[in-house]
């Protein structure tokens, strides 16, 4: 039992941590993109990377702190019904939820991994006038999913320990 | 399958596992992995990490963790609570003056920020208990704090209207001008019911207090009209004088929030990661969904659903009045189970050929969306809105009060919807001068 505990804790943690990392991703956005403003009004000199380099950091941003609020219910859900349950059912229901996102988590990996393998191996590139390597964010594809299917593998246990507990409660 | 039979069997689904309390993003995503290996075997899930990376690269999307960061700075730069205590002080002696300065601050903020909570939860703290205290009626309180919180939808920048351009295929800045009118329009309507409404029943809204204020404190406290001026006309003044991206606009506004922050002395390192990590939560729950509605949609026009429905559409040979009838009606019935953005990704797609077929704009359907969505967070059951008022009622006023205090505003937007469906100039003028001065 205590091997899973530590395993939830620590998954949730580096989840946590990544979350709060990809959060600072937000203001190098905002100094990119207003770099590039002034560089253009005030003297004329666009950039030809300023925004695509923002628009790379989109993707990490947000796919990296999925996971996260995944453990947080900071997704958007319908509780009409959900918010009416015992704690027993609601414990079973989670069972269900999260039997299901770890098994697309499943899917998703396997389906990245050889778009992130071919990116990588041609050490592709976005053929814009700047021209950065771009095989770095589509690599995160898989990794993103992963840390998707070891949270949603941590929610799974802590489900079952609630449906455990409120079974012993009951009885 | 006919494409009709997987249209049913993919919204009913959704439907019912949505019930499961099961998030929107993991729904879609699970529901359209199913039906592709129905539909066309396992081979075709590659569909799915070409989604993904088209939302992870999207740079109309980048506008959205910028304008929410600009208004979470806001919401905790304390300029909020300065204009509040200006417009105390100015609009006290006026009947009905404090539910009609919170409208007036609601729409503020409505051109401050993208999003609808910021407004409701700081009227709610602010304008709420001192309504309250001062003996205005309960009702009237709550209404003008629902009612005007969700003008933030309509009043650009708004993160909803930037889904919706951005899944319509349309420039974000032409839809953000098309929302100016309609949303002074409601703003006025709001202000007019509670003039006319307290000059009916004076009991509602009661006489003013005589506590001597002098002209300096008044004119002094105009200075907190300042900072939120000087964001709005950089922001929309940066798009409009064409000098800036909607999404580059975002990033001067936030430049802007900053500062407005440093001048109040709220600055600091706690306020910043806080509005950071809320940003991230309302990007990441935003951007989840799209990549999970955008391989459903996919799923949807990929076995020709949304041709075969236009088929379908045309041949009734129905008026097309009562075809833009029948979407708003999908738009509102939905809206009472689903997420606004949701709603935009799944039905924007589906609905494009068919205001197109039809000869309908598709920016003046947009803001008639908008409308509909601005009910849909002021009703119940998943009203928003409703949910961040519930936080803040003090004890002895119940949902009930809430649901009822809604009620006219409520017919104020429809009678808006109809006034917008009858004279599609009001949204299209707007937009159609300003969209030459864009930065494309």
């Amino acid at each position: 039992m205590s091997i899973i505990n530590g395993y939830c804790k620590s998954i949730t943690q580096l989840n946590r941590w990544l979350a709060i990392t990809a959060s600072s991703l937000v203001f190098i956005m905002v100094a990119v993109i207003s770099f590039e403003v002034i560089a253009r009004y005030f003297f004329d000199a666009p950039t030809v990377w300023a925004l695509e380099l923002s628009t790379l950091l989109l993707g990490p941003y947000f796919l990296l702190a999925g996971p996260y609020f995944l453990h947080t219910a900071g997704h958007v859900n319908v509780d009409i019904l959900y918010s009416k349950l015992s704690p027993r059912i609601a414990a079973f229901t989670d069972l269900g939820i999260y039997a299901v996102i770890v098994a697309i988590s499943c899917v998703l990996i396997y389906q990245s991994i050889p778009v992130a393998q071919n990116a990588i191996e041609s050490g592709e590139t976005s053929f814009s006038s700047w021209n950065p390597p771009i095989w770095p964010v589509k690599a995160l594809i898989p990794v993103a999913f992963s840390l998707l299917l070891l949270q949603s593998i941590a929610e799974f246990f802590t489900a079952i320990h609630r449906a455990g507990y409120s079974t012993e409660a009951q009885t | 399958m006919s494409s009709t039979l997987v249209f049913a069997a993919m919204f009913v689904s959704l439907l019912l596992l949505l019930l499961s309390g099961m998030p929107l993003a993991f729904v879609l995503i699970s529901l359209a992995v199913l039906f592709t290996i129905l539909l066309w075997g396992l081979d075709a899930l590659v569909l799915t990490v070409l989604q993904t990376y088209d939302v992870m690269t999207s740079d109309v999307l980048l506008a959205i963790p910028l304008y929410v960061l600009m208004a979470s700075i806001l919401q905790r730069s304390g300029i909020i609570e300065a204009l509040y205590k200006a417009m105390e002080l100015w609009f006290r002696r006026l009947p009905g003056g404090l539910a009609v300065g919170t409208i007036a601050i609601c729409t503020v903020m409505a051109a401050m920020t993208g999003i609808v909570g910021a407004a409701v939860a700081a009227m709610g703290i602010l304008a709420l208990p001192s309504m309250l205290r001062r003996g205005y009626d309960e009702k009237l309180a709550l209404g003008v704090i629902c009612a005007g919180g969700t003008l933030g939808i309509l009043i650009p920048p708004s993160i909803i209207t930037i889904v919706y351009a951005a899944t319509a295929q349309i420039s974000v800045g032409k839809m953000f001008a098309a929302g100016i009118v309609p949303g002074m329009v409601l703003s006025g309507l709001y202000v007019s019911y509670v003039v006319i409404r307290t000059m009916l029943k004076p009991s509602l809204a009661p006489a003013p207090d005589n506590i001597k204020i002098s002209w300096l404190e008044m004119f002094g406290s105009l200075k907190s009209l300042f900072l939120p001026t000087l964001i709005v006309f950089s922001v929309l003044g940066s798009i409009y004088a064409g000098i800036a991206t909607p999404t580059e606009a975002a990033a001067v506004g936030v430049v802007g929030a900053m500062l407005s922050a440093l001048l109040q002395g709220q600055f600091t390192y706690a306020n910043l990661s806080d509005a950071a990590m809320d940003t991230l939560r309302v990007t990441t729950m935003i951007m989840w969904i799209t990549i999970g509605a955008k391989i459903f949609v996919s799923i949807f026009t990929g076995t020709g659903g949304a041709d075969s429905l236009l088929m379908f559409i045309e041949n009734l040979e129905l008026n097309r009045w009562l075809v833009l009838l029948a979407m708003m009606g999908i738009l509102v019935l939905l809206g009472l189970f689903l997420d606004e953005i949701g709603i935009i990704l799944l039905c924007v797609p589906v609905f494009m050929p068919i205001i197109g077929a039809f000869g309908f704009d598709p920016v003046w359907f947009g803001v008639l969306f908008l409308i509909t969505a601005q009910m849909a967070y002021i009703t119940p059951p998943f009203g928003y809105t409703l949910f961040y008022i519930k936080g803040v009622l003090p004890p002895g006023i119940g949902m009930e009060t809430v649901y009822r205090a809604i009620l006219p505003f409520l017919v104020l937007q429809i009678l808006a919807l109809i006034l917008f469906m009858l004279f599609p100039d009001l949204v299209t003028w707007l937009p159609n001068q300003l969209s030459q001065r864009l930065v494309s």
